[in-house]
């Protein structure tokens, strides 16, 4: 029987501690620049808008100094499903992406087709998750739990006086963060406890999906029953501590943003413009229209 | 400030309800056990989009809602998939779950609260697929036809899944009757 | 001069529970109590009587169905007067874990001030002086679930100080913790009281509540008694019909004056009882003590059930939180024995049940259970052994999830593969012996039942298992008086009448001196202690040193033994004490014996 320990699991903040910009930025731009370069990867569908979004996480990751191996390692096992999802794609073509524009079949083997739409969707999908993910580990990496928090409260805060419950939604996280590891010790005696009952949580014998989900019963239900009943204890706690909502109330923490926290913001906002600009002006079809033209002005 | 009729207030009620549904879903999501149900294809039937709609369903849309945000951005997060590393696909259909099994479980409550509660679960989840699918398809991960393949090979067990685990929380937590009788021994 | 107004005045208070569909509970009916500024108030009651809802209206979390509540001169059914009522009346509940909000002790101490608006300097220096008060200063920093109880109630009082009220209540905010922890407890209530907090305790405890200058009884949701501790405690009869137990000291202080009237019956404390017998045992002389003979239990002889060898496990190896749990730990537990694991918090008295249940795999050294070794588990070797060893968890009633009880308790037997009348049979007979009566409770929903039944129903769904052997870690934690008796006897009739083997892991030390025939001492993963419970608790500085407590009456033994007196090694229970001590005293002066009226209280 494999050592039922599931704290191991459940380290979220895998915060590696380094003396970088990065680490030191105001955790609200930080969040802020985070937010914009995503919007970025988003919408970008064009390969130029992807080139330059490599480059750019390329460029953050060297300037948090944390390691690149580690960084990308979780990528790994999401290399079959990109493989999966590229022969899915293979076998049966979306109708176009990206920017309108009309499909040349580059290669056909039987059913497998591959058209230019095909490769770029490919493509793109692929740097848009490696953006993505390096981003995301770059942000858990580079920033506490605690910071992560008081950053979102910190971004949403002003909003509180338009009567937008920030300071409800962050507490809403704290208290979720709060209790991932209790609740997590929680199932390891849960499953303990049934197991010594005999509950079997394997999948053994023949499959049918109601046994299979009953099996789970004895695990989920205590599970929400338990954290029902913590709930209400933990309303009662607090409002016996006098929480009324974010309006009358303040913070302790105090965030103080310096000059590279504004260079780094607008910097962000500057190249998420830029490259949804690219993909509104499909630069990728001006550019190879310019360079089809340069190349014929040189025959 | 909403109060019950007594000294506590719903505001403080929701905030912890969703907390702790959220940490239900994060937690489902890390340990190996309990967050998926494996099927011998090898699709996997998750059990992440339940305590959205136990939260809609016990404590209302905003709620729901709520839960089913912080749902995508986990899954955001966590994925491994171009198609759940999407914001798009990864965060709106989520905020769903929970709103649409509120609204079709408190339609139905007054007929029969128990079955109110296996539909509104059915729904949340029927929303999750429908909506990621449908995303996916307009973002162009995949074509209509393989969109509607995977409906039915997850979507339908997915239901199943949510319905059972949804009814047995929701019946013995408000100590609703499941069998006339009582218990079966 | 006016005369100061009172910090809280109950008038006709009423409260009454609407349930749906279900009879309405009047949980209040009438209490009338003021609480004056700078008192020290304990509030007891049996199980309903009615004290968590009283003290839920002290800061109005509750409002009153009839009758009025001002606290600080405010009206508590005034909505905009509620922050500054519970800034003034601050509140602490039973369960630590379920009080923390944030996820490190100082953001949690600081969320209390941050909702009464305070500056942010301000908010530090509260949580400073907050958290040195209780001791947590250095651990502000850490995650609520890398602490102890203990631990965790300490912030969680914290947070009601960091607000800086005038009136501390504690809802049955001991309950959960280990005896250590509770003295610690009660430490911080002196010193807080001592300067000038008002405390209002509420417990199940009465030797909690002898802390009190005065002691409010409640029972049936009305006021039965209100007045000094001592006027209720001698007055056992009074405290038997409000369903409450006396503080053992005074028990067995009452069960020597009984049949030796020079001795004061009507004492509090332990120092009380050693002062009172003092002049008469120094007038003793050489009045020579009797010696309570105990045989030692008979070598059970043959296959012991249990065996480990040196063993160790570790957990959460290879991590940063790596924390060795056993250190070579060696026991042996022989067929229809009662053993005792005791041990302090941390000293793996849980990590070794769960090797013996096969929950977990050694590191090193070696198990064998019934008969088989499970050093290295297979399942299949796991397999043959379910069914047979029964384990009840800390806190088991979490474990329900059926919504009928019987179809709970009816879980472990239907796994076994058993048909459906054997199943009844087994569910009938482990309901019936919890003492939930099958008919009456198997249709029940598992979340009706109270605390106390939940935890039988989870019981039971262990017993229907028919185990031969039974381990139980912490099985009394959290449990009212009463409750905890009738779980003592039935673990005891589970061994006399049914040959079950018990081992049992606790820090409650009156639990083992009824119980069980020897003990395991742990510390720190090790075996520092072992022997039968009287030798063992003969030795009550060792086990002090190890921050455990020994029983009231070895206790009281021990400190005479200091004095000199009463040579007796072997009184382990209250009626032993009394009858040692009644042994040493000389025969009383007047020739009269007190009436004999003979049975335990």
């Amino acid at each position: 029987m494999s050592q039922l320990e599931f704290l191991r699991y459940v380290t979220i903040g895998q915060y590696l501690g380094r003396d970088s910009i990065i680490h030191r930025l105001d955790p609200r731009f930080k969040l802020l620049a985070f937010t914009l370069i995503v919007v970025a990867v988003t919408f970008s569908s064009t390969y130029t808008a992807n080139v330059l979004l490599v480059l750019m996480v390329a460029l953050l990751l060297s300037l948090s100094k944390l390691p690149l191996g580690h960084t990308l390692r979780g990528l790994r096992p999401a290399l079959p499903a990109l493989a999966l999802l590229a022969l899915f794609q293979m076998l049966f073509p979306p109708q176009s992406f990206g920017p309108a524009q009309d499909c040349t079949v580059i290669w056909q083997w039987g059913f497998v087709t591959l058209t230019t739409c095909t490769l770029q969707l490919i493509v793109v999908s692929t740097a848009r998750l490696v953006e993505l993910f390096v981003l995301t580990s770059l942000l858990t990496f580079s920033t506490t739990t605690t910071e992560l928090v008081h950053g979102t409260e910190g971004v949403l805060a002003p909003l509180q006086r338009i009567g937008f419950p920030a300071h409800e939604l962050t507490l809403v996280v704290t208290i979720a963060l709060r209790f991932v590891p209790t609740l997590a010790l929680q199932m390891e005696r849960l499953v303990k406890a049934q197991i010594a009952r005999g509950a079997d949580f394997g999948t053994s014998g023949p499959f049918r999906i109601i046994k299979a989900t009953r099996r789970l019963l004895p695990l989920l239900v205590p599970l929400f029953l338990i954290s029902l009943r913590r709930s209400e204890a933990l309303i009662v706690a607090m409002d016996a501590r006098g929480y009324t909502g974010g309006r009358q109330r303040t913070q302790r923490r105090r965030l103080h943003a310096g000059p590279t926290d504004y260079v780094a913001l607008i910097a962000a906002t500057g190249f998420c413009v830029a490259i949804l600009w690219i993909d509104t002006i499909s630069l990728d079809q001006v550019l190879i229209a310019w360079l089809d033209t340069f190349l014929a002005s040189l025959k | 400030m909403k109060t019950n009729g007594q000294g506590t207030t719903v505001l403080v009620r929701r905030i912890v309800i969703a907390a702790m549904m959220v940490a239900i879903t994060v937690l489902l999501g890390l340990l190996p056990v309990g967050g998926f149900i494996p099927f011998p294809t090898g699709v996997n039937a998750t059990t992440l989009h339940i305590p959205a709609i136990v939260g809609g369903i016990l404590e209302g849309w905003m709620v729901g809602g709520l839960i089913g945000l912080f749902f995508g951005l986990f899954s955001l997060i966590r994925a491994a998939t171009p198609i759940f590393k999407d914001p798009l696909v990864a965060i709106i259909p989520r905020l769903f779950i929970g709103i649409t099994a509120y609204l079709a479980y408190a339609g139905l409550k007054r007929f029969n609260e128990l079955v109110a509660v296996g539909v509104g679960a059915a729904i949340g989840t029927g929303t999750n697929t429908v909506l990621v699918l449908g995303l996916a398809v307009l973002r162009g991960y995949m074509s209509i036809s393989l969109a509607g393949t995977v409906a039915l090979t997850h979507g339908i067990p997915e239901i199943i899944v949510a319905v059972v685990i949804t009814v047995s929380v929701v019946a013995a937590w408000r100590q609703i009757s499941t069998r006339p009788r009582g218990s079966t021994v | 001069m006016e005369p100061a107004q009172p910090l809280i005045e109950i008038q006709d208070l009423h409260h009454t529970y609407e349930g749906a569909g279900a009879e309405p509970v009047h949980a209040l009916r009438g209490v009338n109590l003021t609480i004056e500024d700078g008192e020290f108030v304990a509030i007891v009651g049996a199980n309903g009587s009615g004290k968590t809802t009283l003290a839920r209206h002290l800061n109005a979390l509750l409002l009153p169905t009839r009758g009025r509540i001002r606290v600080a001169g405010l009206d508590v059914h005034d909505r905009a007067a509620w922050p500054t009522i519970r800034s003034e009346v601050a509140m602490v509940f039973q369960r630590p874990e379920d009080q923390i909000v944030a996820t490190t002790v100082e953001d949690d101490v600081a969320f209390g001030p941050e909702n009464l608006g305070h500056a942010p300097q301000e908010i530090e220096r509260r949580i400073r002086r907050a958290l040195t008060t209780v001791g947590m200063w250095e651990q502000r920093q850490r995650p609520p679930h890398l602490l102890s109880v203990g631990q965790q109630q300490r912030v969680a009082i914290a947070g009601a100080l960091a607000m800086q009220p005038r009136c501390l209540v504690l809802d049955e905010a001991t309950a959960m913790l280990d005896p250590a922890g509770r003295r610690q407890m009660q430490a911080l209530l002196r010193g807080l009281h001592a300067d000038g907090m008002t405390v209002v305790l509420i417990t199940h405890w009465m030797s909690e509540a002898t802390l009190a200058e005065r002691i409010i009884a409640l029972q049936e949701g009305r006021v039965a008694h209100n007045g000094s501790p001592r006027s209720l405690f001698i007055d056992l009869d009074k405290l038997a019909s409000l369903g409450l137990e006396p503080p053992p000291v005074s028990l067995l202080a009452s069960k020597v004056a009984r049949h030796h009237p020079e001795v004061p019956g009507e004492v509090l404390t332990q120092d009380e009882l050693i002062d009172g017998l003092t002049p008469l045992l120094a007038d003793a002389g050489s009045h020579p003590p009797t010696t309570l003979s105990t045989p030692e239990p008979p070598d059970a002889g043959g296959q012991p059930l249990v065996v480990t060898r040196d063993l160790h496990h570790t957990y959460l190896a290879d991590t940063p939180l790596a924390a060795k749990a056993l250190n070579g730990v060696s026991a042996e537990v022989y067929r229809e024995d009662v053993v005792a694991l005791l041990g302090p918090t941390g000293s793996g008295k849980s990590t070794l049940l769960q090797h013996i249940a096969g929950l977990l795999e050694p590191h090193a050294g070696q198990m064998t259970v019934l008969g088989q070794d499970t050093s290295s588990s297979r399942e299949v070797d796991q397999r043959r052994l379910r069914g047979r060893i029964g384990i009840l968890f800390q806190r088991p009633e979490e474990q329900l999830f059926e919504t009928y009880v019987g179809d709970d308790v009816a879980f472990g037997p239907r796994q076994l593969g058993l048909d459906h009348q054997a199943v009844r049979e087994r569910v009938r007979w482990a309901m019936d012996l919890m003492g939930l009566p099958f008919q009456a409770y198997k249709d029940r929903f598992t979340q009706s039942l109270s605390g106390g039944e939940r935890r039988k129903a989870a019981l039971a769904g262990v017993l229907s298992l028919r185990p031969q052997l039974l381990l139980l870690d912490e099985p009394t934690a959290g449990l009212d008086p009463r409750s905890r008796r009738d779980l003592l006897a039935i673990l005891r009739h589970l061994n006399t009448a049914e040959g079950m083997t018990l081992i049992l892991a606790t820090h409650n030390m009156d639990d083992v001196a009824v119980l069980t025939e020897r003990v395991y001492v742990l510390n720190e993963g090790q075996v520092v202690m072992e022997g039968t419970t009287r030798r063992v608790f003969s030795r009550a500085a060792q086990l002090r040193a190890l921050g455990l407590d020994v029983p009231s009456a070895v206790s009281v033994m021990t400190a005479l033994h200091e004095r000199g007196w009463c040579r007796s090694e072997d009184a382990l229970t209250i009626d032993e004490a009394a009858a040692a001590i009644l042994s040493c005293l000389p025969p009383p002066r007047s020739g009269q014996n007190a009436v004999e009226d003979g049975g335990e209280a």
